[in-house]
């Protein structure tokens, strides 16, 4: 029996072995395209800039944006607050 | 996209975990370009024909080649270096080939039966498989449904374990092992009709 099972194990690895070499000598026929190497590497530039893009908007754009409004602040408070004086040196009545 | 040629940088010598390592710590573009363009030189023609073996179409296997590689350049830090990083790589090619397979509708459906089949690979009347040649099996692959073919490569030229096929497919060890049988049976018989 045991013996049975030996030689029927020993069958088996030897039909996987010859599969395995069979299949591992297949080879597509063909060659790869040449353009592929162009459209892989375009593909992950475009990515990067969008991300660059996309970057700007969501992190740089707020600090810009924050960065900007907090200058315009104080450059024109002090013009408000000299129109608001010069508002109030005018006569009411006129 | 300008690629720079035969340009001696010495990133050849890099093992795949160094390479993976300079691009990730690389912050000037160029030499960032120059390592990807080592790491795609070292795997897309590899790529591209297992694609080609597992979709039997060039134009196909183009496009999942620039998908794959793109993913991989992508996730890159996503491989810690544990393991070989072409079988990281490689079973990234698997899924999104039998993904792909998959949406196209092209894999037969997931068997219902379970049955407890042995691993091994060996039944009385495939005995004379051993007598398969690489040519005669040239003619037998394409003959072979696209689920026949994919279970057989995936095993056979792959190397990949049931427990792998299993992960990798997204089905039960059974299921693999009862596919396995079924394309080796089909395998036989196509190998009988050519003898003949």
């Amino acid at each position: 029996m045991n013996e049975k099972k030996q030689s029927t194990n020993q069958e088996a690895e030897a039909l996987k072995r010859h599969l395995e070499n069979q299949f591992q000598q297949l080879r597509p026929q063909g060659e790869m395209p040449g353009s592929l190497k162009k459209n892989v590497f375009d593909t992950l530039e475009a990515l990067r800039l969008l991300s660059d893009v996309f970057d700007l908007f969501t992190v740089k754009f707020t600090k810009v944006e924050s960065t900007v409004i907090g200058s315009i602040d104080s450059t024109s408070a002090p013009a408000d607050k000299g129109e608001e004086e010069k508002e109030e040196d005018q006569d009411p009545s006129q | 996209m300008i690629f720079l040629k035969n340009k001696p940088t010495g990133l050849d010598q890099l093992t795949d975990q160094q390479l993976v390592r300079a691009i990730l710590g690389e912050t000037d573009p160029k030499k960032q370009l120059l390592a990807q363009e080592e790491l795609y030189g070292r795997y897309a023609e590899k790529v591209y024909f297992k694609c080609l073996g597992l979709v039997k179409d060039s134009d196909t296997a183009k496009d999942l080649t620039h998908d794959i590689l793109v993913k991989m350049f992508l996730s890159l830090s996503k491989y810690r270096g544990e393991g070989a990083f072409r079988g990281w790589l490689f079973s990234m090619v698997y899924n999104h080939c039998i993904n792909f397979l998959k949406k196209q509708k092209r894999l037969q459906p997931e068997d219902l039966e379970e049955l407890d089949l042995p691993d091994e690979e060996i039944e009385a009347e495939h005995k004379y498989l051993l007598e398969l040649r690489l040519l005669q099996l040239e003619q037998l692959i394409g003959q072979l449904t696209d689920t026949e073919r994919l279970v057989l490569l995936l095993r056979y030229q792959e190397g990949l374990s049931v427990k792998q096929m299993a992960g990798a497919m997204g089905i039960g060890e059974s299921a693999v092992k009862m596919r396995l049988k079924r394309s080796r049976d089909r395998l036989a018989e196509l190998f009988k009709k050519l003898e003949k």
